[in-house]
Parts: structure tokens; sequence; C-alpha cells
């Protein structure tokens, strides 16, 4: 019973969407790609991903294309009652994904390992030689600590 | 009858029956224009679904299989911030639909009519994206009075209670956004 209330009452909202309908040469146009594509796939072709897959609607324009352009395009279509199917372009991904961003920091250690570990260990190995020598020196003073402060 | 054959089936009765059903499933959530766009894609993938053999009437109809498809073209666009929110729907009186008011024009008071329609309906559709996503999902597959309950749970891969719960709590929080609305 109680269901049946929140149904109804959803309902009343979903019947103002349902009122909407699809224009004739929009239906035309539907026919027309999925035609398209339909001869595309019996002639083996794989689809570009600019013919029709995923997916960046012609209203927010691709990256490549101007916003302005892409919808005078659609109006041009629209206005024109041209059943071309309208070209769904690709989306490029313009963030980072996690795995890019790993390979590009582990390609960047190397080439920093490569281009400065060399100077790197220079640097680092008279300090050795240093403790060394105080170590020589004076042994009984040679802690760790005296090392590292007379560094 | 296993796997059907894309040659088996009339496309253009197909686009006839489900494309209107697939338009009306988006609009409540994109506008017009991005509605036919979306419809669009959701043909193509599905008469590519039935070439690839992956349609079996045993597991569903051709329609089930649209919204599920319908579904997943949906989240896909939203995942990739290409649409909307209600701010940015504002823009769908100059673009879309240009051969809709075209039809229209030829009546002035069907014109009204028309022009007061889609009023309503964007300030429903503001409420409605104002829904959790898997809310506005619920309410866009019940659009369709075609799809029963457990093939809209089925659509959403979600027991039918829990799609039960999501309709109730649609109905509580619209109710509180309409009076929120009316109260400004």
């Amino acid at each position: 019973m109680n269901d049946q209330n929140n149904f109804d009452d959803i309902q009343l909202i979903l019947n103002q969407f349902r009122k909407k309908n699809p224009s004739t040469t929009q239906v035309a146009r539907w026919k027309r790609a999925v035609f398209l594509t339909q001869q595309n796939n019996s002639r083996g072709d794989i689809p570009s991903a600019s013919s029709h897959a995923p997916l960046q609607l012609s209203s927010k324009a691709s990256p490549n294309v101007p916003s302005h352009e892409s919808s005078h395009q659609s109006s041009q279509t629209s206005s024109s009652g041209s059943l071309e199917p309208r070209v769904i372009m690709a989306k490029s991904n313009q963030g980072f994904s996690w795995s890019q961003l790993v390979a590009a920091s582990v390609v960047g250690f190397t080439i920093g390992a490569l281009l400065f570990g060399h100077s790197i260990f220079l640097q680092t190995n008279p300090s050795e030689n240093d403790s060394a020598e105080i170590a020589l020196q004076s042994p009984g003073d040679a802690t760790f600590e005296h090392i590292i402060t007379k560094n | 009858m296993t796997p059907q054959d894309s040659a088996q089936i009339d496309w253009n009765q197909v686009v006839d029956e489900l494309g209107p059903r697939l338009f009306r499933y988006f609009v409540m959530r994109f506008s017009d224009q991005d509605s036919d766009d979306l419809t669009q894609e959701t043909l193509i993938r599905l008469v590519r679904k039935v070439e690839e053999h992956k349609f079996d009437p045993l597991k569903g109809n051709l329609a089930m299989l649209a919204f599920g498809i319908a579904h997943f073209v949906a989240l896909e666009s939203q995942r990739f911030d290409i649409l909307r929110t209600a701010d940015s729907l504002e823009d769908h009186w100059e673009s879309h639909s240009q051969d809709l008011i075209q039809d229209q024009l030829q009546d002035p008071f069907n014109l009204l009519d028309y022009l007061q329609s889609q009023a309503e309906i964007q300030q429903l559709r503001t409420s409605i994206l104002k829904l959790a996503p898997i809310e506005q999902q619920v309410l866009s597959l019940m659009i369709d009075q075609e799809l029963s309950l457990l093939e809209i749970s089925a659509v959403l891969e979600l027991p039918e209670g829990t799609v039960k719960s999501h309709i109730h709590r649609c109905k509580a929080k619209l109710l509180r956004i309409f009076e929120q609305e009316a109260s400004l």
C-alpha cells in the first residue's frame, strides 16, 4: 500500500518527462547511424574512435573543437534537417591516471640517477675517506657521533 | 533461440520502438541535445553487442539490454564530466531541438504550451539532479513504463527491495526539495 502511494507520487513527476518525444528528424538520424554501424560491422571495419564511440557529446565539444563551432554545427544540422548522424567525438583523457604518474616518476628517477648519481657518489666518497682518516688519527674518539659532527 | 544474429532484427523497427524510450530515459538528467547524442550512442552500441553475438534472448529482451547499455553510457558521460550541472542546462534554450520548435511554430498556441512544459521540465530536472546518483538512475529507469521493477533491479544489479527503498527516499527528498523551492 505504502509502496503504491510512493509509486503514484513518483509517476506524477515522471509523467512530465514522458511527454518528451524525439522529433522525426532525430529518429531518422538514429536510424541512419544504426545503418552505418551495421554496414561498417559487416565490412569488418573497425569503427574509428572519432566516428561514434565514447563519448564526447557534440554540444560540449571535444577540446579540439571550440564550443561555438560545435553549437554552430549542431544548429546547422537541426535547421537543415540533415539526417546524417551527428558525430560524437572521442574525448581525450585530460587528466593523468595513477599508473601514468607512477611510470613517469620511475622514468624520472632512473634518468636522475643516471645523470646525477655519479656525482653524488663522488661527493659521499670523500666524506667516507675523511671519516676513515679521523678514525686512524684518534681511534678512541672515532665514534659515530664524532664522525658525524666532524663532517 | 540462442545468441541472436543482427540480420534477424529489423533495426528500423527497433529504433522506432526503443529510440523514444531511450531518449526519455536520458532526458530526465540531460539536456535534449545531449539526450539525442546519448540515445544515438546507445543504439550504436546495441547494434555492436548484437553483431558480436552478445545478445541472448534467453537472458532478457532487447529493451533490457538497451537500457543496460544506456545506464553505462549515462554513467560514462557523467564520469567524464562532460555533462552538466543544473546550471549548465540553461543553455539548452539556445541549442536544443530547433526542429521540434519549428514543428511547434506552425501553431502559436501549441508553441506556448510547448514552452511552458519546457520550463516545467527544466525546473523538475534541476530538482532531480539534486538527488543522489543512484536515486537519479532509479528514477530514470522508472520513466519507462514498460520496464518492471524486477527489470530495473536487474539493470542496476540491485535487489528489488533496495530499488524500492531508493524510490521511497527519492519521494521524500523530492518533497523536501520542492518545499525548499516553494519557500524561496
